[in-house]
């Protein structure tokens, strides 16, 4: 009876002990996510004043790399906005306003007549975490660094224009001799013009790091620690778990009013599913990777949330690339059909419907300033046209297609089954092949491994048709990893070529014919639609802003209400 | 019984020797026709030639295979189960807490499923065909349809977010921000054991609810069983109460049974919680597995195999040493 009895305390005292456990964990979480009555300072933000915590999730692989030279998925450089002040920058503004450049740590730059020499001069304040100043020694460095192949940066290919570039990334010489220091300024000598240059100099890998930083990956967060040179800094890293950022006290707020919460955690490994749910209850304050559909929609339609959802046009196109060195897609009717048969609006409709983007037949993403709506072709199939251009095409049907697409992302496979329903009047019998992304990434971008089709999202790394045009479809470099469509029509050549040292409306007007001329010409895409950025947020978070250049939240306009 | 202790951990060591023997042979020797070599595979997709000469070296990989798998068993006696170039960090760095993590959401639960289904069972088994007995085999029935992958979002749904709506099952019987369960999240026993407790709550019963309707079944039918042996009726002729047959006669014959499910159980559930880890946010071993898939993190991959493996043949050792225990017929039969 004894016993009886002190189980029965033991259960009493466990199930209060629990019951406090939920009543603290309530409080704290009210306080972390949803108490905005306490958890922050009130009304607008003032410059240097950092206070409360917002709380953040992700999911597992939204990181892919810390080491702020390497920064390559979009929420890294929603992430490397905040932990870095690049010689230039993006403002931080919402809509197109966010891809203006704004000095960084350093001014805007002095551009010599031929546009061939950019010399920039370091302003006062640039000052990494640690309380040193940002030398135009440093910034060098970082170039070379993310320039390194030991580094293994994704980005290094844009800087092939400076002198000595080409040299230094084959292992040919320790030094790229067209970059040149002085005390205060730090100058770019270019081979050829290169009508892009400034807002290559504000892509988030060329993150200043001190002299001396291992020409290594270095995924512990440590860099970012120490060396910070943005609003935030990390304060702790623990891989797949956690990432906790802190407001960078050594920041000069000269350098550009930014940072007005003291602490961002983030936990990763969250289900966006489950994200929504807690920030409907206050205990999240938002989630970084994307919404799943069905949560989209049914944000969407609860009018009392409206003022937490905020959807902005994505420079992003997601597409199927079609290789060019695959029969029968080699034969240029061929693709035009595809481009014909395909029902882009039902495609689109599996990622959401145009709550989650717009249908598109382009390449460069509706929106952008060298994008001109042509209309090649239609958004619902045409099948008489698309059989009667596989007729012309002269190609034994049927035939059977590998597409490949990612299985770990919702929307993809049911993506690539519509696709295949569309191919299916035209005798071309698609055979879908998910795998995780990770997985596909490596087989697509592989021109060994002869991937006939495939889906694939694109995100602008900044906004100039060469991030999209040259990048993914350059004709001199069919085997190049971008250029999945292994695409390499030499009668192209001299136009792409041409269009990168162009400047301001005459680039424009180049690349918006280039579009058209790609995709009614030769269709090594069948573009599908430019996706829109969806998020859901708490209702304490003020200074929501969509940062497009990024493709990220700016974390460093967020306060509490 | 302690030739009975030894023959099974000896039997225990060989399986785990053949399972770590697969696992090398899976991501040492196989991996090497699929395209890359290990040493580049377990370097990372962005190592460069320095780092997979490094790994090569370090791992013993230009060597022949029988040193190689040598060193590799060296280093798994060692505890070291690699080194995760994704991470930076030792895998046993990553798969330790996740463990730990998985462990407690398992074992939490199968006290649950236990404590759920052995009055319901026993009641059933004793009293067949009541009202009761028919409630419980219903509730049984249920319980096994219900897909883990469903009755997840569904338990955060309804136990985890509607509360803080004001709502319970739908109905507005509660003050607006009532949190009873957290809709996600994960706090490790050391940091603090009442969030440890508190963030598994719902992910325990959860889990154990599927279980617990599996347990019912076999206790209601092992007990009816038991109730109809003559060593049953001569106890209860003699004068023994309902609860003392329950529990001293019936109980000690039946828990054997049970053991051995229980066991088995365990281990398949310490790897295949995925679910439950994916939708409660518990960074567990099948979340960590996923997420070294997802980034190609081979070691961590093998090292989640290897831990899983011998987490399985660990536990079925534990129970054949405990069914021999509880039973001495199989104590003489395996000691002969």
């Amino acid at each position: 009876m004894a016993r009886k009895r002190t189980s029965a305390l033991v259960a009493l005292a466990a199930v209060a002990a629990l019951l406090a456990a939920a009543c603290g964990s309530s409080s704290s979480n009210n306080n972390a996510g949803g108490g905005g009555a306490n958890g922050g300072s009130a009304g607008a933000p003032k410059a240097g004043v950092a206070t409360g915590t917002l709380t953040a999730a992700m999911s597992s692989g939204a990181i892919d790399t810390i080491d702020p030279n390497r920064w390559w998925f979009a929420v890294t450089w929603g992430l490397a906005n905040a932990l870095c002040t690049t010689l230039v920058r993006y403002a931080d503004k919402p809509g197109v306003g966010g891809t203006d450049i704004v000095p960084g740590t350093a001014s805007l730059p002095e551009i010599s007549d031929n546009g061939l020499l950019y010399t920039f001069t370091m302003r006062p304040g640039a000052k990494f975490s640690d309380g040193k100043p940002i030398t135009p020694a440093d910034v060098k460095y970082s170039f070379e660094r993310l320039m390194n192949p030991k580094v293994a940066t994704g980005t290094g290919g844009y800087f092939t224009d400076l002198i000595g570039a080409n040299a230094y990334m084959a292992g040919k010489s320790n030094d790229i001799g067209g970059i040149t220091t002085t005390a205060t300024t730090i100058s770019f000598r270019l081979s050829q013009a290169d009508g892009a240059f400034l807002y290559k100099t504000a892509l988030p890998t060329t993150c200043p790091v001190p002299v001396g930083t291992p020409m290594k990956p270095i995924e512990t967060g440590a860099l970012e620690m120490n060396y910070a040179s943005g609003p935030f800094k990390i304060a702790s890293y623990a891989p797949s778990r956690q990432l906790v950022l802190v407001f960078n006290k050594n920041y000069d707020q000269k350098l550009g009013v930014r940072g007005h919460v003291a602490k961002i955690v983030f936990t990763i490994g969250s289900q966006s599913t489950q994200s929504v749910l807690q920030i409907q209850a206050g205990q999240l304050d938002f989630q970084v990777s994307n919404l799943a559909t069905a949560d989209i929609i049914k944000l969407s339609q609860n009018k009392a949330l409206a003022g937490q959802v905020h959807d902005s046009p994505r420079p992003s196109l997601t597409y199927i690339f079609l290789n060019n060195e695959v029969p029968p897609l080699n034969n240029v009717d061929v693709r035009k059909a595809i481009n014909y048969a395909i029902n882009r609006t039902a495609i689109l409709a599996q990622w959401g419907g145009p709550l989650a983007g717009a249908p598109s037949d382009q390449i460069i993403p509706a929106g952008q300033s060298d994008y001109k709506q042509f209309n090649i072709y239609p958004n619902t199939p045409d099948l008489t046209k698309a059989k009667a251009l596989m007729k012309a095409a002269h190609v034994k049907l049927p035939v059977t297609l590998a597409l490949r697409t990612q299985n770990d992302t919702p929307g993809f496979i049911n993506m690539a089954q519509v696709i295949q329903a569309n191919l299916k009047p035209l005798g071309i019998n698609v055979q879908i092949v998910g795998t995780p992304n990770s997985v596909n990434s490596s087989f697509i971008s592989n021109y060994k491994a002869h991937v006939p089709m495939g889906i694939e999202p694109w995100s602008l790394d900044f906004p100039d048709g060469e991030a999209i045009i040259n990048t993914g479809l350059d004709p001199t470099q069919p085997n190049a990893p971008p250029n999945m469509a292994r695409w390499g029509d030499k009668a192209f050549i001299p136009a792409f070529n041409n269009v990168l040292g162009l400047q301001g409306s005459a680039r424009q007007t180049a690349y918006e014919n280039l579009d058209e001329q790609v995709m009614s010409q030769q269709a090594p895409y069948a573009p599908i639609f430019n996706p829109k950025w969806y998020d859901f947020v708490s209702k304490r978070l003020g200074g929501y802003v969509y940062s497009e250049a990024m493709d990220a939240i700016n974390y460093n306009t967020l306060y509490i209400k | 019984m302690r030739r009975v202790l030894l023959r099974r951990l000896l039997g225990a060591l060989v399986q785990i020797l053949i399972v770590t023997l697969f696992a090398w042979f899976l991501f040492y020797v196989i991996a090497k026709v699929t395209g890359a070599t290990p040493a580049q595979r377990i370097a990372g997709k962005n190592a460069s030639r320095a780092q997979i000469e490094l790994v090569t070296r370090l791992l013993g990989l230009n060597k022949p295979y029988w040193q190689q798998y040598l060193i590799f068993m060296n280093h798994l006696i060692h505890g070291n189960l690699g080194f995760s170039y994704v991470q930076e960090r030792p895998v046993s760095a990553i798969i330790w807490p996740a463990t730990r993590a998985t462990g407690s959401l398992v074992i939490g639960a199968a006290v649950i499923w236990l404590l759920i289904a052995a009055p319901i069972g026993g009641y059933g088994g004793l009293r067949p065909r009541s009202i009761g007995d028919v409630v419980g085999r219903a509730a049984a029935i249920i319980g096994m349809s219900i897909p883990v992958f469903w009755l997840s979002p569904m338990m955060a749904y309804f136990l985890g977010y509607q509360p803080t709506q004001g709502e319970l099952f739908g109905l507005p019987v509660l003050p607006v921000g009532t949190s009873i369960f957290p809709i996600q999240g994960y706090t490790d026993f050391g940091t603090s054991p009442l969030q440890w407790a508190y963030h598994l709550l719902l992910p325990w019963i959860t889990l154990a609810i599927g279980f617990a309707a599996v347990y019912i079944r076999f206790i209601r039918t092992l007990t009816a069983e038991q109730l109809g042996e003559d060593y049953a009726r001569t106890a209860r002729a003699k004068g023994a109460s309902t609860r003392r047959v329950l529990l001293t006669h019936v109980g000690r014959n039946i828990a054997p049974t049970i053991t051995v499910l229980l066991g088995a159980d365990i281990a398949t559930a310490l790897t295949g919680v995925f679910f439950v880890e994916t939708v409660f946010g518990i960074p567990g071993l099948g979340y960590t597995g996923l997420s070294a898939i997802e980034n190609l993190d081979y070691p961590v991959i093998t090292g989640v195999i290897i831990v899983a493996a011998i987490i399985a043949v660990l536990a079925n050792t534990v129970v054949d040493l405990l069914h021999a225990v509880l039973d001495p017929r199989l104590r003489r039969v395996t000691a002969a």
